[in-house]
């Protein structure tokens, strides 16, 4: 909830506060997933290192598909504000795969968005079109209004008149 | 001389010297009748004509003959013909005898008499009485000649013309029976006539005002009411205005005891008034209704009773409500007071208003001796099917298996109606009481329900905890739900329930309370004045005596009146209430003196009667009474009526039958208090040897009565049975009675198994309360029992102990499972020692209980040890080839993968626990609800949202099925999850309809899946940018959070709904 409000910080302050806790039921790779998804939205590269391991590493273990997509995309986001544009591909890349068997619509789409992110990062402002395109696409069928807006305008700043 | 019989009043009987005679033909009995009523020849052309009127001249007059043949042929010489005209002879051997000559000869004879022709001297009534007799139905009643068309006017116009004369004749003799104050012949001659001419509003008037004078205030509110509906219906009238002004004094207790004789010489023609009635009518311009005279009734009957006095603050609020439930604001209303203070009269003020608007009314009562668990739900149930308030078509089957296990009764009325599936105990139990408010909605449905239970200081448990379930989920309901209690009686140790049922109402704002206090002096006088019509001869000196006494409750002040007109102290002479001196007058003490200096002043035989029917309870029955006491059947009719008369019996109708009942509670128990302890003990025996051969099943009663007479073997046995049946039906505190009667009963010497068996079942019961502290000891208790029994088989052993682990893993409070760790940790080895090298279902359960429990049981459990018991009981469970036993122990192994993060080897094990439920053998549709929702949830905790959902759906519709809440609210809030994580939102937010329903209802029970479902639902709002639904949704889950974990967000430890 906090998450879908925007609320980062309290998100992460609840979810290590839950960490620490005995009485956290659900297992801690939810936990995990949270803090990374969480700490991914707020390009908090400190957050992901300390977390990146644990969320992989529990997601595997439980074979996780969605937690392990949102790991990975973590990842791919972590290594871009690394400047390792490379890796960071390679892991969004390999988190919308996962993300578009599973059909998870808002998912994937802000999957693209990250791969757009990527793209005008590297002036591949047509890569960037696309991704962002996809992503919007996604946004609007779901009618995630704040993520369709966030795209437009990054679609805006990319100054391309659409073909 | 032979006598000929012919009876038309009614369907057409002859008959000769006593034989039944057959007239083959219907035109010649027809013809027959026609010629001995109108008792004159006729031409044979106008018989043709009449009875052949399609036929030519010829045709028609042969016709006659051979009508007339069949006649002679039947009852020769009867007929007297000549080539003119046909007639029946009246003379020679044959005397015919008409009964509509005889209807009419008797009416003529009171005709005759010289006094005015309104008035109904004794003679008249006999002769009147003698003429209705006569009248067995309407003239030829199903007799026809279709064909005959000038045969079926004449008919018509004889039947119609006697009809009216038989009204003439019915509405004397209700007159007549009224002036002489007998009004219950007077209300049956009265309910005939109406019947005759339901739309006569003079009947309803007529009926109106004897049910009133009778005392049956209420029944002629009610005749009132049919008298509107029918005009209303039938003619689009209203009434006339004398009928709605009688109505209104009816309603306004306006309407007091008649005390003028209208028809007696000196009165006629004179304006004097006679009574309030009268009073109306000549105010109206009605004159025509006969005001009774006086004469043969008690000077108890002079005294008005049931009057509301000084409850007017209370009334109106009463009626405010009422209002508001018949506007659909359901409404509880609480009304406490000492005994004696007016509570079921104050009661009865809203009850004759609801009947008066046709809304329905149902009534329970509690009584104090041998209750049946639900008793008073039972009534109203019972009641309600009785009087058609259910339209049978409506109810779900589902709701009606219930409702046979409230009232058991019912069960004869619906045979093909199947038992609810069984459920866990807590779960059945909700879903009866469930089922209980759901009924009460189909019945509040259209009309509005008026729900009165009474003295709930005498309330079995079970009614407390379901009239509370009922209070809760009645929001929306047209009803009020009245409910009187002593408040004196609920400080005693027994009351403890009610205490406690009443400080949730009140803490959960679920009802109005309201207490009835005793009278001022004022009122008192009030009172007084009411009860005797007049305030002459009430001197303060008088007021002053009677309320020093009395203390102003209305009840005492009652009896006090008629314990001094019974000693005729308080006398009626002159028109007036008159008293003696005041210094002759000694007032009884107390309520108890009273009823006891009335009773005493009853002949011997009377007296016993009325001691030992308050043995039987406030309410019995004639045949157990008779049975008891081996009473001649009129006797016991005329000691009844005497009691009855003197006030202190009352007959009451229920479902057909007239039983009898005191007119208040504190009646019998004073009677009973009367008697010596060897005397009543007697008598309790006499009744229990009475019901048993009657009422065998009435196991509660017997056992009440058993234990009274110190019957100890039957006491015994009846406690013990009224104890599983009370479990049955989760009636847990009756249970725990019987069963402590039970086990009070067995002494050391009784056989170890006897006490052994009780012994458990009682810590069942404690059990099933959620009282783990006491179960414990009482499963301990139950183990020293077998020690001592040498043929004790050790699975016996291994049962009792599991029970002892099962119940301290509930134990809640660190006190209680430190006090018990010691008996739980020697039930795990001594239960451990016992199923070595052993394969047996009880083995297998213990182990799966080790393999549940043992995990709460330390800080760091010994998981290998868990994990093996839980293996082990699977094995064991194969071997035996058990699915339910094998699917208990999967899921203790699922529980324990889920502690212990491995989610995946979860989603093996409940796979193959999702296997078993397609075995024929395991038809629990609860635990299958329950297997579908953790297989669904191990899967979604691993991702495989998809894959849940199909289990999830399943798991729902069981759930509906089987109408359990946990399972729809458990799979609803996985599926939701489901949604969730699938991205479907649309999907996630379509179910919020589903859950606003069940939460609806089940709000209190699912707070904490409700605060989940809104938190997931403000977050697919937040994502799309629905900022304010977002922000309504996360204050409803914030505020729940915070009030189930009664702590502030911030302090929220795991916040598992901030997803």
């Amino acid at each position: 909830m906090l998450q879908a409000e925007g609320e980062f910080a309290l998100v992460t302050q609840y979810m290590e506060r839950a960490l620490q806790s005995p009485l956290w039921f659900w297992g801690k790779f939810n936990l995990y997933a949270l803090l990374i998804d969480t700490a991914a939205q707020q390009r908090d590269l400190e957050a992901l290192r300390q977390y990146i391991v644990p969320a992989e590493e529990s997601a595997l273990q439980n074979d996780h598909r969605l937690y392990l997509g949102v790991a990975y995309r973590s990842k791919g986001i972590m290594y871009r504000l690394m400047s390792d544009y490379q890796d960071a591909e390679l892991w969004l890349t390999k988190a919308l795969e996962i993300f578009e068997k599973l059909e998870t619509r808002w998912q994937i789409g802000r999957t693209f968005y990250e791969l757009g992110e990527l793209a005008r990062l590297q002036d591949n402002t047509t890569a960037a079109y696309s991704y962002y395109s996809k992503a919007l696409a996604n946004f609007e069928a779901l009618g995630a209004a704040p993520d369709a807006n966030r795209t437009r305008t990054a679609l805006d700043r990319l100054n391309i008149t659409p073909q | 001389m032979s006598r000929l019989e012919l009876s038309v009043l009614g369907s057409l009987r002859i008959q000769y010297d006593g034989h039944p005679v057959k007239i083959e033909r219907r035109h010649a009995l027809g013809l027959f009748v026609y010629l001995a009523v109108t008792g004159i020849p006729h031409a044979r052309d106008t018989l043709a004509a009449l009875f052949w009127p399609e036929d030519d001249e010829a045709h028609a007059r042969t016709a006659l003959r051979r009508m007339l043949n069949s006649v002679n042929k039947s009852i020769p010489h009867v007929v007297s013909a000549n080539r003119e005209t046909i007639g029946l002879r009246r003379d020679g051997n044959s005397a015919l005898w008409l009964d509509v000559d005889e209807f009419h000869n008797l009416l003529e004879i009171q005709r005759k008499h010289r006094h005015p022709e309104a008035e109904v001297c004794g003679d008249c009534l006999k002769s009147l009485t003698e003429a209705v007799g006569l009248y067995r139905g309407d003239f030829l009643s199903g007799f026809t000649l279709r064909d005959a068309s000038g045969f079926d006017d004449w008919q018509l116009f004889q039947a119609e013309t006697l009809r009216r004369e038989l009204i003439g004749a019915l509405e004397r003799l209700a007159r007549g029976h009224s002036d002489r104050h007998e009004f219950e012949p007077a209300i049956g001659y009265a309910r005939r006539w109406l019947a005759l001419d339901p739309l006569d509003e003079s009947a309803h008037f007529h009926l109106m005002s004897l049910y009133a004078w009778a005392g049956q205030r209420q029944a002629a509110l009610r005749q009132y009411a049919e008298c509107v509906r029918l005009l209303e219906r039938e003619l689009d009238v209203p009434p006339q205005p004398a009928t709605m002004q009688l109505f209104k004094a009816i309603k306004e207790n306006k309407l007091t005891a008649l005390r003028t004789p209208i028809y007696s010489p000196s009165w006629l023609g004179t304006e004097k008034p006679a009574g309030s009635l009268a009073n109306v009518l000549r105010a109206t311009g009605t004159t025509q209704i006969v005001i009774p005279t006086p004469q043969s009734f008690t000077l108890l009957d002079r005294i008005v009773r049931g009057q509301l006095v000084g409850r007017e603050r209370e009334a109106a609020e009463i009626n405010t409500l009422w209002g508001r439930a018949v506007s659909g604001v359901g409404q509880v209303l609480l009304i406490s007071g000492e005994a004696g203070i007016g509570k079921t009269r104050l009661v009865r003020e809203i009850i004759t208003l609801a009947e008066v608007a046709h809304n329905h009314v149902l009534i329970g009562r509690c009584d104090p001796e041998g209750n049946a668990p639900y008793a008073p739900i039972a009534q109203v149930i019972r009641t309600a099917f009785e009087q058609g308030f259910n339209n049978e078509q409506i109810i779900p089957n589902y709701v009606l298996a219930d409702l046979i296990t409230f009232a058991p009764l019912l069960r004869q009325l619906f045979l093909q109606i199947a038992p609810n599936p069984p459920l866990d105990p807590h779960v059945e139990r909700e879903r009866m009481f469930d089922n209980f408010v759901s009924w009460c909605e189909l019945v509040a449905g259209n009309t509005p329900l008026l729900v009165v239970i009474e003295d709930l200081h005498w309330a079995d448990g079970s009614t407390l905890s379901l009239l509370r379930y009922l209070a809760r989920h009645m929001q929306n309901v047209k009803l009020l739900l009245i409910i009187t209690y002593r408040d004196t009686e609920i400080e005693l140790a027994e009351a403890h329930q009610l205490k406690d049922t009443l400080l949730n109402l009140n803490r959960e704002r679920l009802a109005t309370f309201m207490k009835l206090t005793r009278l001022s002096r004022e009122q008192t006088h009030g009172l007084l004045a009411t009860l005797l019509e007049t305030d002459v001869g009430i001197t303060a000196e008088f007021l002053d005596s009677i309320y020093r006494e009395t203390e102003g409750n209305p009840f005492f002040t009652e009896e006090v009146c008629k314990a001094l007109i019974e000693e005729g102290k308080l006398y009626y002479a002159g028109g007036y209430w008159r008293r003696s001196d005041i210094e002759s007058i000694v007032i009884p003490q107390s309520v108890r003196a009273a009823i006891l200096s009335r009773v005493e002043k009853l002949p011997a035989a009377v007296q016993d009667m009325l001691r030992m029917a308050a043995v039987l309870g406030r309410e019995f029955d004639f045949l157990t009474l008779q049975a008891m006491g081996d009473w001649g059947e009129e006797v016991l009719v005329a000691e009844l009526e005497h009691a009855k008369r003197v006030q202190l019996l009352t007959e009451v109708e229920q479902a057909g039958h007239i039983r009898f009942a005191f007119v208040h509670a504190l009646i019998p128990f004073t009677l009973r208090e009367s008697l010596s302890g060897l005397r009543r003990q007697r008598l309790h025996r006499r009744a229990a040897i009475v019901i048993e051969c009657q009422r065998p099943d009435d196991l509660e009663v017997l056992a009440y009565h058993f234990l009274a007479a110190g019957g100890r073997d039957k006491a015994l046995e009846y406690s013990y049975r009224a104890a599983r049946r009370a479990e049955a039906v989760y009636a847990y505190q009756e249970a725990l009675y019987h069963l402590q009667n039970a086990l009070r009963l067995l002494e050391d010497g009784e056989p170890a198994e006897i006490r052994r068996e009780i012994l458990e079942r009682l810590g069942d019961v404690y059990a099933l309360m959620g009282e783990r502290v006491h179960a414990i000891p009482i499963y301990q208790r139950s183990l020293e029992e077998w020690g001592h029994w040498d043929k004790a088989d050790s699975m016996q052993f291994v049962r009792l102990h599991r029970k002892i682990i099962q119940t301290f893993a509930g134990l809640k409070d660190y006190a209680d499972v430190q006090h018990f760790s010691a008996a739980r940790q020697s039930s795990i080895d001594a239960g451990l020692q016992l199923i070595q090298n052993t394969t047996h279902p009880e083995a297998a359960l213990l182990l799966t209980a080790l393999a549940r429990e043992g995990r709460f049981a330390e800080s760091t459990p010994n998981w290998q040890a868990i994990e093996h018991y839980a293996q082990t009981a699977i094995n064991m469970a194969e071997k035996l080839d058990s699915p339910t036993i094998l699917a208990s122990a999967l899921g203790a192994l699922m529980d324990i993968y889920r502690e212990r993060g491995l989610w995946r080897e979860r989603v093996t094990v409940a796979h193959r626990r999702l296997s078993l439920v397609d075995d024929p053998r395991f038809d629990n549709l609860r635990e299958r609800a329950n297997i579908l929702n953790e297989t669904g949830e191990a899967l979604l905790r691993v991702g495989e949202a998809a894959q849940a959902l199909p289990f999830l759906l399943e798991a729902e519709k069981i759930g509906e099925q089987i109408r359990s809440i946990h399972p729809q609210f458990y799979a609803l809030q996985l599926q939701g999850e489901c949604f969730f994580e699938l991205d479907r939102w649309d999907e996630m937010l379509q179910i919020e309809a589903k859950w606003q329903a069940l939460q609806q209802r089940y709000s209190h029970q699912q707070v904490g899946r409700i605060c989940f479902y809104c938190g997931v639902s403000s977050s697919v709002h937040s994502l799309r940018g629905e900022v304010e639904e977002a922000k309504v949704k996360r204050d409803e889950a914030v505020t729940m959070m915070t009030q189930m974990s009664g702590k502030p967000v911030d302090d929220w430890t795991a916040a598992p709904y901030y997803y």
